[in-house]
């Protein structure tokens, strides 16, 4: 389930509206509990009917029984009466009445008990009260035996008796002569509540239906509901072809009598064309069905509601989902280019960064080259001018050396001539001022030279070409001589040079950075002053009180910075010198190099009066790690 | 030690190795050369003596060349005026040497014979400004 959750997401996030596979679902549950149902209930309703039906036939069989016994009973009575009619033929039926009077035949069933003879007319009857002749011929009771009757019993539809004046079945039975014509028939009336007693006894519901018919339906007796029909008028039933030529069975039929649809169950009585009939009425034997069908019904109903409330509730939660997902997306790409765009903005800051801090080194490197060229210049100048006063001065010796007379060629005047004239070319060519100048012009050529050897050797220094990044031990007072060196020209005619700088232990450090720093705190105390006002630049160095850390000092006379402006010197670009003329970096790229050393870069300033940086460094780093100074560096910048 | 129409120079620089240089090499080009170490000085030597041409340097402490040879040529403006230029010095766009008028230009490192031609030049093109 949870696999298949992302599955979900992500097929709802494919399609535009992720909530109509849910509708689909949701009408696929409900279709599926409505055929549930209807199938379950179907199923009841079978199995509802097959029992009513089995119950029927039960039923069925027992009217069946009910009837074969109460049938066979008045057969019984009718063969006595038959066997002594047949035998005595007496008119008078002593011995029958014998019967009777004595109780020896029962006939608590029967309405009446009697004889007709052959001419139809009534000739015995077991009640006492006979009202003369009672002609009978008409009945069809008499009328079935005037042939031969194959079912040896007959039983008729209820008539009113004419002697019993009651409702009566009659059952009768052919009496013969000898010969074979009829002699009488015998009679047994019913009184058809005794079959219809049967249907009282057994519950076959509201609209129960009993009969017993002729197998072409013409009705014996009839129980429908609460209501016995004793009518001998009644219309035949309706039946089905199988009920005339099956011994039982069962059919469901709303045309037997009433149009009330029932489930029935007949069966034959043996050895009579008759059946007896059972039904109930479908709507009573589907009561319970009903009921089933109601729950069902009622239950779909809910599972309905349900499934269409949560399918309602997770569509409008999916849409939300949807929604929020969409927000989410948009939301998401927004951040996406919100990000690309801070990207490239910080690309872009860090780009500008690197190439102003590029600028910044070639700034510093134009300081550079200006202040060598500029200290190289006078020296060069001078030994260049006194190499050319040498050639002059090499001249006049080779001239006065030719001059010079062989004392041993010659000799007396010719030899002082000679010298004379030796001496008149040394006064012409200032032999003696030459021969006093020569020494002075070639030890202040040397010192020139020096000089220029002095500057190269402090470039050297100040740049550290070789270990340009490289971590090492290095004394700060020396990176400050250098460097001064190196500037000089920018101070030399503001300021007085003050330089108190104390014995100092190597600190570990790279030494080119230090110098840039210390190149740009110079540079910049010098710029704050003018040629016009004579002011003091002093540097001073020191160890700090618990030999942890050295310091260095560089104090101007300047013009100094106002404390609104010195909340913002560290930051990058920030420059209060003209387009063109700094970069902005200086003190941003100095206050990176002195954090990288786990330093301070501190300052204090006083708007016209002066500004002294103050750098602090440990003489031990805790965390050298060369290779990453320069990002490190432009890290500090960019934060 | 007379030198035929020796013309008298006063060099003026705050580095006394250039002073020496320039007057070794005026000398044996045979000038009458005299040397100040500032304006201050210059301006001394100026007032007791004339000069025929100064050399002054551009970057000096307190006076610049450029103001020292525009005093020059307001007072003793017979003098010619050269002014010595460093590395990074201005150049004859500055405001301030209009003033001064000067005969040239010497860019350090200077080389000896141009200066002398130069100098020369300047010197004779005065000289026969004075004949006629």
């Amino acid at each position: 389930m949870l696999k298949l959750l992302p599955r979900w997401m992500n097929f709802l996030s494919k399609h535009k509206d992720p909530t109509l596979p849910l509708s689909g679902v949701a009408v696929l549950l409900l279709v599926l509990v409505w055929v549930f149902v209807f199938m379950r209930a179907h199923q009841d309703k079978v199995l509802i009917e097959q029992a009513a039906f089995g119950n029927l036939k039960n039923l069925a069989r027992s009217f069946q029984e009910h009837t074969q016994n109460t049938v066979g009973n008045a057969d019984q009575l009718l063969r006595i009466i038959q066997f002594h009619y047949e035998k005595s033929g007496d008119r008078d039926f002593p011995l029958l009445k014998d019967y009777f009077d004595k109780n020896v035949l029962d006939v608590e069933f029967f309405n009446q008990t009697g004889i007709i003879d052959e001419q139809g007319m009534y000739a015995f009857s077991n009640l006492k009260k006979t009202t003369g002749k009672v002609d009978l011929s008409d009945r069809e009771h008499f009328k079935v035996h005037l042939k031969s009757y194959p079912y040896g019993i007959f039983i008729s539809k209820p008539v009113l008796g004419r002697v019993s004046q009651k409702w009566s079945i009659q059952v009768t039975r052919r009496m013969s002569n000898p010969d074979g014509s009829l002699k009488g028939v015998a009679v047994a009336s019913f009184d058809p509540n005794y079959f219809t007693n049967f249907h009282k006894s057994i519950d076959l519901g509201p609209q129960g239906f009993t009969a017993m018919t002729s197998l072409d339906g013409g009705v014996r007796t009839l129980v429908v509901g609460d209501t016995s029909r004793i009518d001998g008028a009644l219309p035949a039933l309706i039946l089905p072809r199988s009920a005339s030529t099956e011994a039982l069975g069962t059919f469901t039929s709303s045309e037997v009598f009433d149009h009330v649809k029932r489930f029935y169950a007949f069966e034959r009585i043996r050895n009579q064309p008759l059946i007896v009939l059972v039904g109930m009425a479908e709507s009573d034997a589907l009561v319970e069905y009903q009921s089933h069908l109601r729950s069902y019904v009622i239950f779909a109903a809910f599972m309905s509601v349900f499934i269409v409330l949560f399918a309602a509730s997770s569509v409008m939660l999916l849409r939300r989902f949807a929604r929020i997902n969409l927000e989410l997306k948009d939301a998401h790409d927004e951040l996406i280019v919100t990000h690309d765009q801070a990207q490239k903005v910080t690309d872009e800051k860090l780009e500008l960064t690197q190439r102003l801090t590029q600028s910044e080194k070639l700034a510093a490197l134009g300081q550079l080259s200006a202040g060598v060229a500029h200290e190289i210049n006078n020296p060069i100048a001078y030994v260049a001018s006194n190499f050319s006063t040498l050639q002059k001065y090499l001249a006049i010796y080779e001239q006065i050396l030719e001059a010079q007379p062989q004392s041993d060629k010659l000799s007396g005047d010719a030899l002082k001539l000679a010298l004379q004239s030796v001496q008149d070319l040394k006064l012409k060519l200032q032999y003696d001022y030459v021969k006093g100048d020569v020494h002075p012009l070639m030890s202040e050529t040397l010192e020139g030279l020096k000089r220029v050897q002095q500057i190269i050797q402090d470039l050297k220094n100040f740049s550290r070409a070789d270990a340009l990044f490289a971590w090492q031990k290095a004394n700060i007072n020396h990176g400050i001589e250098s460097t001064l060196n190196i500037v000089n020209h920018e101070f030399k005619y503001k300021a007085e040079l003050v330089l108190e700088l104390s014995p100092l232990p190597d600190i570990e450090c790279v030494p080119s950075q230090l110098n840039q720093v210390f190149l740009n705190l110079i540079v910049n105390a010098a710029q704050s002053m003018t040629e016009d006002q004579k002011g003091t630049l002093s540097i001073r160095s020191g160890l700090s009180e618990d030999n942890s850390h050295v310091w260095v000092e560089v104090q101007d006379t300047g013009s100094g910075i106002s404390p609104e402006n010195l909340s913002k010197i560290f930051d990058p670009f920030y420059t209060t010198k003209a387009i063109g003329q700094g970069t902005g970096l200086g003190l941003s790229v100095s206050h990176g190099i002195i954090q990288h050393h786990g330093g301070a870069l501190e300052v204090q300033s006083t708007l016209g009066v002066g500004t002294c940086f103050k750098v602090i460094l440990p003489i031990v780093q805790v965390q050298a790690c060369p290779e990453t100074l320069s990002t490190q560096a432009n890290v500090t910048l960019l934060s | 030690m007379s030198h035929p129409n020796s013309n008298h120079i006063l060099c003026v620089d705050d580095e006394p190795n250039i002073l020496r240089s320039l007057t070794r090499f005026l000398k044996m080009s045979g000038f009458e050369v005299s040397s100040a170490n500032g304006a201050q000085e210059a301006l001394l030597l100026l007032e007791v003596q004339t000069f025929d041409a100064v050399i002054c340097d551009m970057r000096m402490p307190a006076m610049s060349g450029a103001e020292l040879l525009g005093r020059v040529k307001l007072e003793w403006p017979h003098t010619l005026r050269f002014l010595l230029t460093g590395y990074s010095d201005l150049g004859p766009e500055d405001l301030s040497l209009e003033v001064a008028d000067l005969s040239g230009f010497i860019h350090k490192p200077w080389d000896n014979d141009e200066l002398l031609s130069r100098l020369q030049g300047a010197l004779n093109e005065r000289a026969w400004r004075e004949l006629f």
